[in-house]
Parts: C-alpha cells; sequence; structure tokens
C-alpha cells in the first residue's frame, strides 16, 4: 500500500481546510514537498484548491521547482481541462495528472487523455459526499453538485481509461474523524484500477480500521502531516502491523 | 573520473524528462535533453524515457526519424537506457491498443500483466516493488516505483537482468543485453534507489 | 391582498425610457446614494455600500448613510483592517477583556454572558470561546430565523449538543414575522428586516429579563464598514436596541400603529420587536460589547474552531450568489436579503464575501474580482418559490415590486429589455 501526502495549494502556500472549505495557510508547497519526500512518503499530490474556481492554472511554476529536490512520482491537478493542461502539467515534471471537474464537463477527455498518454498518468479525481445511503460526486473542490452517483461514477471512469481513481470523501476529510470506509469500500469494489483513499485520516486506529474491511492502493494524507499530527513512519509501522505491504522508508 | 562522458536523453514528445534531467543533474552529470540525430550520435550513453502509450511513442519515433537514430546508436555499441516505455519499445512488438511494431532491438514482446484483479489487486500495477538483479553488485533489496499494465516477455532468459513479483506473478522488470539495457521502473522516481541506479548507469565504464 | 404600491413613487420602467432618450440628462440616485459609482482600490466594495441602519426607524425614502472613501479611494473598512494589522496591541486588549470579564463572571451557579447568535460560525466561536477559555457561563440566546435550513438547525443542535452549551431558542409569532417580512419586502425591498430588527434586540432584552448585565456579540459592524470611530468603542451603541415610545417604531416602513390598524394586531402582538426602554436597560446595567473589539476577528478561523469544537458543518453546496458554503446558511431568506442588496446598491453576496476575505489576507483583489463577476449576479432559484409562498407573492408581483427599486445610477434596460448593471468592477 502507498502512503500519499496531499498538498492542496492556493497561490504560493499550501492551505488545509475542512469539508473542502477554508484557505488557512499550513507551509510552504516546496518545503513541505522535500520534507515529507526525506522523510519516506511514497507520493505526492499536489491540488490547485482554487484552478476551477478561477479558471486558471498556477501550479506549473512550484512543480517545476519541487521536481528538482524530489525525486518520487507526483500527480498534479486542479484545473486540467483540457489535453494542453495535461501537456504543461508532464513537461513541467508532473508524472501524473488528477482530473474531476474536467472530466465531469467533458467524460471523453479522460478517453483521449488516456490513449494519448497512457491511462497510468490519469487519475480520475472524485469528491463524494454522502446522501442517504449512497454518495454524489461534486465538482469545483466540493462547491457544486453534479447528481451523479459516485458509484456509477467510477465504474465510467474506469472504462474511459482512467489509470487510478482517486475519492475524497468531502464530508470526513479535514475532520481527522476517521475515513468514510463504506465509500472507499464500494469505490474499491466497483473497479479493478488502482484506488486511493483520501480524507479523514486522524490517529493509526483509522488505518486498522479502513484496512480491516478495504484493501485500497493508497491512501492520501494531508492533515496528519501538515498539522504534524502522525508522522510518515507511524503511518508505514501500522500498515506493516496490519499486513500490509510497504516501502521502508528511505 | 571522465568527465566527457556526456549522456543524451531524448526528447521525442513522450515522456518525463524534466524528472530525469533533474535526477542528472544532482549526480553533476553532463546531460542533454536533445531530439537531434546528430546530438544523440555524438554522446557517449542514451536514455529513452518513455510516458504514455507504446503505439503514441513509437509514431512520435518513426515521424521524427528518431528511430533510425536509436538504431544506429545501438549498433554502435555505447550504452542504451530504456525506461518503462521506453523499455518496452526496444522490442518487436507489443500488444498495448492493439499490435504495434517496436524497435526489434531485443527479440521479445509486450503483453499485458496476466494478473487477476481482486480487491486488493490491481492494474496497473502502480507502486513500489522489490527488484531481483541478476548481478549482485546491484542493491538486492531496493524498491522501485512502478507504474504500468503491460511487462516485456523477452525471448531469450538471457538477456533478462531484473525480475519482481506482483501478484504472485514474476515478470521481467529489466533487461540487458551488452550495450542494451532496459528497466520497467522509473528509476527517476523512485528516491534515492532511484538516483543510485542512474548514477551507476551514468558512471559504468569510467 | 397587500397593497404593494411602494413609496418610491415613479415607476422605473418609464424612467429608464426617458433616460434612453436623453443620455445627457443626470441620472437620477434613489436614496440619496452616491451619483458616481466607485471601487475600493483595496477590495471589492462600491461607494454605494450602506452602514448600518436603525432598522425599526426605517423608512422607504430615508438618505442612505454610505461606507466611506478616502481620497485614495479606499474604503474604511480596508483602513480600519489595516489599522488592525499595524496599530493595535492585541495583547493589551485581551487583558481588557478579561478585566471585563472578571467583573462580570459568576461562580455561585448563574448565568454571567448573554451571547445572541444562531449557531453560525461567529456566534459558535464567541459563545465556546467565552466558557472554555475564558470561564464564563454563557447562556446563548437565539432568534429564530425565518425559515431554518436542515443544516441550520443542525448547526444549532450541534452547537448544544457538540458544543456544550445552554441556549433559549426565541420563535416570534410566525403570522405577525410573515407579514412584516412581506411588508419589508414590498415597501423597503428589505425581506430580512424583521429579523435584523429582533436579532439586534434579543440580546439586551434577555439580559435585562434575565438579570445578567453583559451582553457579547461577535464582530462589530464596523468591521464591515461603518465609520472607523465607531471602532473605538468597544460597545454597541444603543441606538440599535433601545426605543423610547412604541409608537416610534417603523416596520416594513410602516408605523406599529398602522400596522395595527390595517391588519388587526394590538400592541402585544409587537411585544418581540419593541425595543427595550433606556431606562430599564439601565436599571439592570446591561452593557452590549463586541468580542470583535478584544481579539483580532478572522471569520475563516471562526469556520474552523467552529467545525473542530461545537461540530458546525459547511453547507453541501455553494451558496448561491456566492462560493462560500459556510456563511449564512441557516435561513432561507437569507439570499434573497443578498438579491435586494444587488438591486438596491448593485452590490451582492460575492462582493460581501470577497470583500472581506481580501481584508484577511485570503484572496487577492483580483480574485475578488473574478469570484464577484462569477457569482454575484446569480439568481437564488433554490428557495425561490418557497420565498413567493412565504411572503405571498407570484412571481411577476415579486418582479414588479423589485423593478421599482432599480436606481436610474445603477441600473439600464439593453436592447433586449434586460436589466443590467451600468458599472460592474471587471469591466474597466
Amino acid at each position: 500500500m502507498r502512503v500519499i501526502a496531499r498538498l492542496d495549494i492556493k497561490n504560493e502556500f499550501v492551505i488545509k481546510g475542512i469539508h473542502l472549505e477554508g484557505l488557512r495557510k499550513v507551509g510552504d508547497p516546496c518545503d513541505l514537498a522535500k520534507q515529507y519526500y526525506e522523510n519516506g512518503i511514497d507520493e505526492l499530490l499536489l491540488m490547485d484548491a482554487v484552478a476551477s474556481l478561477y479558471d486558471r492554472n498556477n501550479l506549473f511554476h512550484i512543480i517545476e521547482s519541487a521536481c528538482r529536490e524530489v525525486f518520487i512520482p507526483i500527480t498534479v491537478g486542479g484545473g486540467i481541462r483540457q489535453l494542453s493542461d495535461i501537456d504543461a502539467a508532464l513537461k513541467s515534471g508532473a508524472d501524473k495528472v488528477a482530473i474531476n471537474t474536467g472530466a465531469v464537463n467533458n467524460p471523453d477527455l479522460i478517453r483521449e487523455a488516456s490513449m494519448r498518454y497512457g491511462s497510468q498518468a490519469i487519475v480520475a479525481s472524485i469528491e463524494a459526499k454522502r446522501a442517504g445511503d449512497s454518495w454524489t460526486a461534486y465538482v469545483d473542490n466540493g462547491r457544486e453538485p453534479t447528481g451523479k452517483s459516485v458509484i456509477e461514477w467510477s465504474e465510467e471512469l474506469a472504462e474511459l481509461g482512467a489509470g487510478e481513481i482517486i475519492v475524497t470523501s468531502i464530508d470526513q476529510e479535514g475532520t481527522k474523524k476517521g475515513f468514510d470506509i463504506d465509500l472507499i469500500e464500494q469505490v474499491n469494489r466497483a473497479v479493478t484500477i488502482p484506488v486511493i483513499a483520501c480524507g479523514g485520516l486522524g490517529t493509526t486506529t483509522h488505518i486498522e480500521q479502513l484496512v480491516d474491511r478495504v484493501q485500497p492502493s493508497a491512501i492520501a494524507c494531508a492533515s496528519v502531516f501538515h498539522y504534524k499530527v502522525l508522522g510518515i513512519t507511524d503511518i508505514k509501522q501500522t500498515l506493516i502491523g496490519c499486513g500490509r505491504k510497504v516501502r521502508e522508508a528511505a | 573520473m571522465n568527465s566527457s562522458s556526456r549522456v543524451a536523453v531524448l526528447d521525442y514528445g513522450a515522456g518525463n524528462v524534466r524528472s530525469i534531467m533533474n535526477a542528472l543533474a544532482v549526480m553533476n552529470c553532463d546531460a542533454v535533453l536533445t531530439d537531434k540525430p546528430e546530438d544523440i550520435e555524438a554522446s557517449d550513453k542514451l536514455i529513452i524515457p518513455g510516458v504514455g502509450a507504446f503505439a503514441y511513442c513509437m509514431s512520435q519515433l518513426s515521424e521524427s526519424g528518431l528511430d533510425v537514430a536509436i538504431k544506429r546508436f545501438a549498433h554502435s555499441g555505447k550504452p542504451i537506457l530504456g525506461i518503462c516505455v521506453g523499455m518496452q519499445m526496444l522490442f518487436d512488438a507489443s500488444e498495448e491498443y492493439g499490435e504495434h511494431p517496436g524497435l526489434g532491438l531485443l527479440p521479445g514482446r509486450v503483453k499485458r500483466l496476466p494478473i487477476e484483479t481482486n480487491d486488493a489487486i490491481r492494474l496497473p500495477h502502480i507502486g513500489w516493488n522489490n527488484v531481483e538483479f541478476a548481478e549482485k553488485d546491484v542493491s538486492m533489496c531496493a524498491e522501485f516505483y512502478f507504474v504500468h499494465s503491460f511487462a516485456c516477455f523477452p525471448d531469450k532468459p538471457g538477456d533478462v537482468y531484473g525480475a519482481s513479483e506482483y501478484a504472485g506473478v514474476t515478470f521481467t522488470s529489466a533487461v540487458k543485453r551488452n550495450n542494451i539495457c532496459g528497466v520497467q521502473f522509473h528509476p527517476e522516481r523512485s528516491g534515492a534507489a532511484g538516483i543510485g541506479f542512474l548514477t551507476d548507469f551514468v558512471e559504468a565504464g569510467k | 391582498m397587500v397593497n404593494y404600491q411602494s413609496n418610491i413613487s415613479v415607476e422605473s420602467h418609464s424612467l429608464d425610457e426617458q433616460y434612453t432618450k436623453n443620455p445627457s440628462m443626470p441620472l437620477q440616485a434613489f436614496n440619496g446614494l452616491p451619483a458616481d459609482v466607485a471601487f475600493c482600490k483595496q477590495c471589492v466594495i462600491s461607494n454605494q455600500r450602506p452602514n448600518s441602519t436603525i432598522e425599526f426607524k426605517h423608512t422607504a425614502n430615508e438618505k442612505k448613510q454610505v461606507i466611506n472613501f478616502d481620497n485614495e479611494g479606499v474604503c474604511s473598512a480596508c483602513r480600519f483592517h489595516d489599522e488592525k494589522e499595524q496599530g493595535i496591541d492585541w495583547q493589551q486588549k485581551e487583558e481588557q477583556l478579561k478585566e471585563l470579564l472578571s467583573r462580570f463572571r459568576r461562580t455561585n451557579g448563574g448565568y454571567d454572558v448573554i451571547v445572541p447568535g444562531s449557531g453560525g460560525k461567529d456566534s459558535a466561536y464567541t459563545a465556546h470561546v467565552l466558557k472554555y477559555k475564558y470561564g464564563m457561563n454563557p447562556l446563548t440566546v437565539t432568534w429564530a430565523p425565518h425559515l431554518y435550513t436542515d443544516i441550520g438547525w443542525k448547526n444549532m443542535q450541534n452547537w448544544m449538543h457538540v458544543g456544550g452549551l445552554d441556549n433559549i431558542l426565541f420563535t416570534p409569532n410566525g403570522k405577525l414575522h410573515r407579514l412584516l417580512t412581506r411588508l419589508a419586502f414590498v415597501n423597503l425591498l428589505h425581506p430580512f428586516q424583521p429579523f435584523i430588527v429582533g436579532q439586534r434586540i434579543i440580546g439586551p432584552a434577555m439580559a435585562a429579563k434575565f438579570d445578567v448585565p453583559l451582553v457579547m456579540y461577535g464582530e462589530n459592524q464596523a468591521e464591515y464598514g461603518n465609520a472607523i470611530d465607531e471602532n473605538e468603542k468597544p460597545k454597541m451603541d444603543e441606538k440599535f436596541f433601545s426605543v423610547q415610545d412604541p409608537g416610534d417604531i417603523v416596520l416594513g416602513g410602516k408605523t406599529i400603529t398602522q400596522i395595527m390598524d390595517e391588519y388587526g394586531y394590538s400592541i402585544n402582538d409587537f411585544t418581540p420587536y419593541i425595543a427595550p426602554k433606556k431606562e430599564l436597560l439601565e436599571q439592570h446595567n446591561v452593557e452590549v460589547h463586541y468580542l470583535g473589539y478584544y481579539l483580532k476577528w478572522d471569520p475563516q478561523e471562526c469556520y474552523y474552531y467552529a467545525v473542530e469544537h461545537t461540530g458546525f458543518q459547511a453547507n453541501t453546496e455553494r451558496t448561491e450568489g456566492s462560493y462560500s458554503k459556510y456563511s449564512s446558511i441557516d435561513d432561507k431568506i437569507d439570499v434573497f436579503h443578498y438579491f435586494t442588496t444587488l438591486i438596491k446598491f448593485g452590490i451582492g453576496r460575492a462582493t460581501y464575501d470577497a470583500s472581506q476575505e481580501i481584508r484577511n489576507g485570503k484572496i487577492t483583489r483580483e480574485e475578488g474580482v473574478h469570484l464577484v463577476r462569477k457569482f454575484d449576479e446569480e439568481f437564488p432559484k433554490k428557495y425561490f418559490p418557497e420565498f413567493l409562498e412565504y411572503i405571498g407573492l407570484t412571481e411577476q408581483e415579486f418582479w414588479d415590486v423589485v423593478d421599482q427599486y432599480r436606481s436610474p445610477h445603477l441600473w439600464y434596460k439593453d436592447e433586449d429589455g434586460h436589466w443590467q448593471l451600468r458599472h460592474r468592477i471587471w469591466e474597466g
């Protein structure tokens, strides 16, 4: 299982919200990226928190800087709307792109992008909010409901050629109260591509609870790292304790 | 140390070249990112990156005439390192999105990993994995980063340089024959272990 | 049947025709608003933004006091904030707060501070921090929203159950409240007025009733643009919550006496809207303070605090007319309040929200302009049918009323007959 550090970025700052709302600044992107790399994180996820809101792309210069000293996979998301955006992201040093709003507005983007760049470079990103017994997908950083069922949408995305799916629970993210395990379980069951679980990690017990029921390919964490609640080693030791294979921090 | 050893990194519009260049910069390598056959020919070593679909990458090579440059370089005996799709293209053909011919420098085919997916096992194979190298002087314990659904199946067992296991299936994760080397993983994305591997490639023969 | 002839005597449609035919005619500005529209150079508010009114004296034709812009074109709220960043010794202010609280703190079983609020992020923060950081014993008091949203109700309940606080929820007579809302909408284009009147009164009124002299609100209205010298005082001016003669009270553009005559209500029905007499407040030594005077106020940090301590949850979707999900989400009427400020002053919700976030350093002015462009003029569709039903108007009647309040210096009709704002911050 991979452990991924998620950095939501606005302009020059890493920010951290709750329920994808709020812009509290928590650090410098390049500093944090380097720090997590040196502490053994497996991958980095850099999300432009406001790209859709402001109809712009701002992260590429940050990726360029981060890449000079960080030699693990980097996924870039936020405001990826067309092939030229993907091109620019990969050229600046990203290995993968995460796409949410762009895919909802134009599902063919996933198909075209995976044919052009290979599905492994295309991560479909889903923001999920609980609605009764199921979940609805949101776009624009949790701002606009789409009316799409998360489970059906994840199946469609996999069929379109996405290489991975990252599913973020809007209800749990930023709260440090635990994962939405039902959500992750159902998405994982719905597809055969790797699923990255995101949103809610607060204690090592949450990891044990998650892994007891479902084996996502990776977990993405933000609050616990940015607020120094848990270390990367803590998380990896817990996973090893649960019998998961993890990369020894190097 | 022979400081005039120059490494050419192929720029053909499909590959995460920036990470490779950054990694090479860290080891003070004299590296040049190029799409010009004359630059390639003038270099001492060649790295072929590769991110993307096999067919697309091959068409980029053939349209630009760089496939010819690669073959010429290979026949010159100077070291080549193919990374990920760059490794896959060294072979005869791939079955990704249909049948597509490769460079044919190594005999064999590229096929989908014969994995049965389930709750815990997924395709593409994305993540860190061990590589058992044929040569003992390469670190046995290091983990490298993989991201692929297809793997190389060399015809000649002697070409297999490194093997990995995923979901109970062993597959070829590195190949080597004389001056031609290929790795399925991304050394430029494999942290310190990857930097070490690239350093070995760059410094070898000095 | 409500007579919806407003006090504004000219029909704006025919006015617009006149201006189209005579482009050199000077444009009339309703309510004495500044004839030239300007936007603050630092935030995105315009010079049309009205200051807080004494709501129970609010008439349709009154001249509006507006936010001040200085010679450099910067608004007083930005100046106040700049001052906040530099000039103020917050440690000293906190000492002042502690000293104030120690005067009132009770340790023998009894409330010692009234905190008015709805359980939204600001009052959630205020009440919780007073109790758990400063050791006070607050009684929170809530003047019910006109129409509770589900999320608003849930947050209010969590305020008590998760936050660990006591609360009194006061719901005024729904029939009268609804009538007042309708009158306020039609006669002032200000449907939120009854709520504002009640909300301001309930703190001091409860203080007098429970003999708890200290009332603590969250933010000072000056934070949002009243005269800067209002901020030098920690207390709310009693003119906002005290009145001598109930006959003076004007609600929905009519005096209480008129409403009683026309609709058959008695003076007793107006009990909740009658601000306490000055003498009564003096008798109980009631003091109304703003926590924002003593502690550096950051509404976004209030959000984080409320989530972490009082079970607050942001809304599931973006508020229409703006971009955030956590501001003022408990009343379905709220979006129409901002829609009416758009009509009357050309300022929608996004402008208010963005201006505040620019001042607090959360977003840049450029981003603020972009947000205003994207969201400010969005019509609140979601609760529109419910709102129409609540105030008893048809859709056509709604637009007839609304159109009467479009001041010519702000609005004109384009070739397709659609109303457009003359001045938009992103154009030039």
